[in-house]
């Protein structure tokens, strides 16, 4: 479903990303990095925001160069900014999202209702974006990114922020949609829910590819092997970091 | 003391920085070739200016941020009180009142600044109370697939201060047109023309209250380039259009055909970034060039009458058709 083929990207001096190639055919593959380390600037160029310097990619067998417009028809995206509009409210960004992917009315409003009401948008669905808090921001972007039933969705962090219950509601959505047939390609930080929504873990590191593997056939927990493979927390005593008064 | 002094040396850097906001390229400055009988206009601009330069300086800093540093009740008044040194109304109190030694006149100044305050104070809560009193919610959704993104376009233009220039244009120009004895028939076109004007700094950055999250979803849409400047031009034609009715809206909208066209350049390839409840800002030979072409379109097509109506939405469509492919090759 989802091809990257040789994939580099450079700004500058800097080298974001360096010759990533990998195939996602279906299920819930992870990317899992450091701040920095390219899994943003992956995903830009996977949904089409970005062009790579080098490589190709290619979504349901389309360029997405060449055929740009048919490969955003399929692909549900959350960016690393949302892509919303301050001057809308939450429903109104569903309601402006589905006729544009070819929804009717009738239908935009129906999967709307659903999505607000399994996300827990619903008290808020009359809030202007600018008013809502982060998490709601980030909701709306998912159900934005779900509204036309997309055959791939590419997720930029999509539990920062979020609360725990909608954490695992979202990660159920997530399942549900993969086992739908739908390829899942997400970014995160949050390794205790990569655990469990992941069937593919690849690590990120100075924009290389320095791990990847079927979560199954992880022999070390995940957190474990992220500080081995990816980075170190780093450990240093703040000497005036104490309470004065003790 | 220190800390007062920091956090008033801070509002003082935002305020300052703020300031230039109020005062870029927007192409009814132009008017000012007219002289004198400008006056009058810039009159009724400043009191636009007025409702968001009268705000309280104090409103820069996050509540919260307010509520947390560790002030006493004496170092609190104090700093409301020398955040009023910081209001450029209170500046403009003093201007006048130097210039005319008329402390009631600065002072009634003052009191029109802080009454404009809290009108719009009141308006904020009965928003808060009941969203009906959010009048741009009640803009309706247009029908068809980018119904949804004009509507919301028109939303966001109307959070600058160049409709409500235009706006009080149309109502004067059409109050003359119905009250003046003996109104001059060329009036209605010339008067369409300046409202045009008024709107015309929008049609330079039609992306510009998109922000960069706006953006990333209109490039996430499948919609191609010329699609989404079309949509971003309904919605400019759409209050130009009601604000021309009036007056003589042919010239006017050639005068808007004009300018989108030209406008397309710098929305596209500059993206001039725009800050709610302030006049557009643009730049001057972008502004120059709109207002040259659009004058003179709109005054030919008074004088030829439609057949220079078709040309400028040829001109304009080539236009859309151009930039629609520059924008989707843009990053």
């Amino acid at each position: 479903m989802l091809h990257c083929r040789h994939v580099s990207k450079q700004f500058g001096e800097f080298t974001a990303l360096d010759d990533i190639s990998f195939e996602l055919r279906s299920g819930v593959c992870a990317l899992l990095g450091p701040n920095g380390a390219g899994k943003s600037t992956l995903l830009k160029i996977l949904a089409g925001l970005l062009a790579p310097d080098r490589g190709e990619v290619r979504i349901a067998g389309y360029d997405i160069a060449q055929e740009p417009l048919r490969v955003k028809r399929l692909i549900g995206v959350l960016p690393e900014d949302q892509g919303l509009f301050d001057a809308l409210t939450i429903e109104e960004h569903l309601e402006l999202s589905g006729p544009i992917y070819g929804l009717s009315r009738k239908e935009t409003r129906a999967r709307s209702d659903a999505l607000l009401r399994v996300l827990g948008l619903e008290s808020g669905r009359y809030t202007y974006l600018d008013q809502c808090s982060h998490g709601m921001r980030k909701k709306t972007a998912l159900a934005m990114a779900l509204l036309h039933n997309p055959c791939v969705l590419l997720l930029d962090e999509p539990f920062e922020g979020i609360d725990p219950v909608s954490s695992v509601t979202i990660r159920d959505l997530l399942l549900t949609a993969s086992n739908h047939g739908i390829a899942v390609f997400v970014t995160s930080h949050d390794l205790s829910m990569i655990g469990q929504l992941a069937g593919e873990v690849k690590m990120i590191r100075g924009g290389r590819i320095v791990f990847s593997a079927a979560a199954a056939e992880l022999e070390r927990p995940l957190e474990e092997l992220y500080f081995d493979l990816v980075e170190q927390p780093a450990r240093e005593d703040l000497a005036w970091l104490r309470c004065a008064r003790s | 003391m220190a800390a007062l002094r920091a956090i008033l040396n801070a509002l003082r850097r935002v305020v300052g920085r703020d300031l230039p906001s109020f005062f870029k390229a927007n192409n009814i400055l132009f008017l000012a070739a007219l002289g004198k009988s400008a006056e009058a206009l810039f009159l009724l601009l400043g009191l636009l200016v007025l409702f968001p330069l009268s705000a309280d300086p104090l409103g820069k800093i996050p509540a919260v941020r307010r509520v947390l540093w560790p002030l006493s009740g004496r170092q609190r008044l104090a700093l409301r009180l020398c955040s009023f040194a910081l209001s450029p109304v209170v500046w403009i109190g003093v201007a006048i009142l130097l210039k005319t030694r008329r402390a009631g006149l600065a002072l009634a100044f003052c009191g029109l600044a802080a009454g404009m305050q809290a009108a719009l104070a009141f308006g904020r809560r009965m928003v808060r109370r009941d969203r009906h009193w959010d009048l741009l919610r009640d803009i309706p959704r247009l029908p068809g697939r980018l119904g949804g993104l004009v509507r919301k376009d028109m939303r966001e233009m109307l959070t600058l201060l160049d409709p409500y220039a235009a706006a009080l244009l149309s109502a004067g120009g059409g109050a003359y047109r119905i009250f003046a004895a003996h109104p001059d028939p060329a009036a209605p076109a010339i008067l369409s023309l300046l409202v045009g004007l008024a709107l015309s700094t929008c049609a330079q950055s039609l992306f510009g209250l998109d922000l960069d999250s706006g953006l990333t979803r209109y490039h996430l849409l499948p919609l191609a380039g010329w699609e989404i400047l079309l949509e971003k031009d309904l919605a400019f034609l759409a209050i130009l259009f009601v604000l021309l009715l009036p007056l003589d809206p042919w010239p006017g909208l050639t005068f808007g055909l004009a300018v989108l066209a030209l406008g397309h350049h710098s929305s596209v390839l500059y993206g001039l970034p725009q800050q709610r409840w302030r006049f557009a800002s643009g730049r001057l030979q972008f502004g120059l060039m709109q207002t040259a072409v659009g004058i003179g379109a709109g005054f030919l097509e008074h004088q030829r009458g439609v057949l220079v109506l078709a040309a400028a939405v040829a001109g304009y469509l080539a236009s859309v058709w151009y930039y629609g492919r520059r924008w989707a090759q843009a990053e």
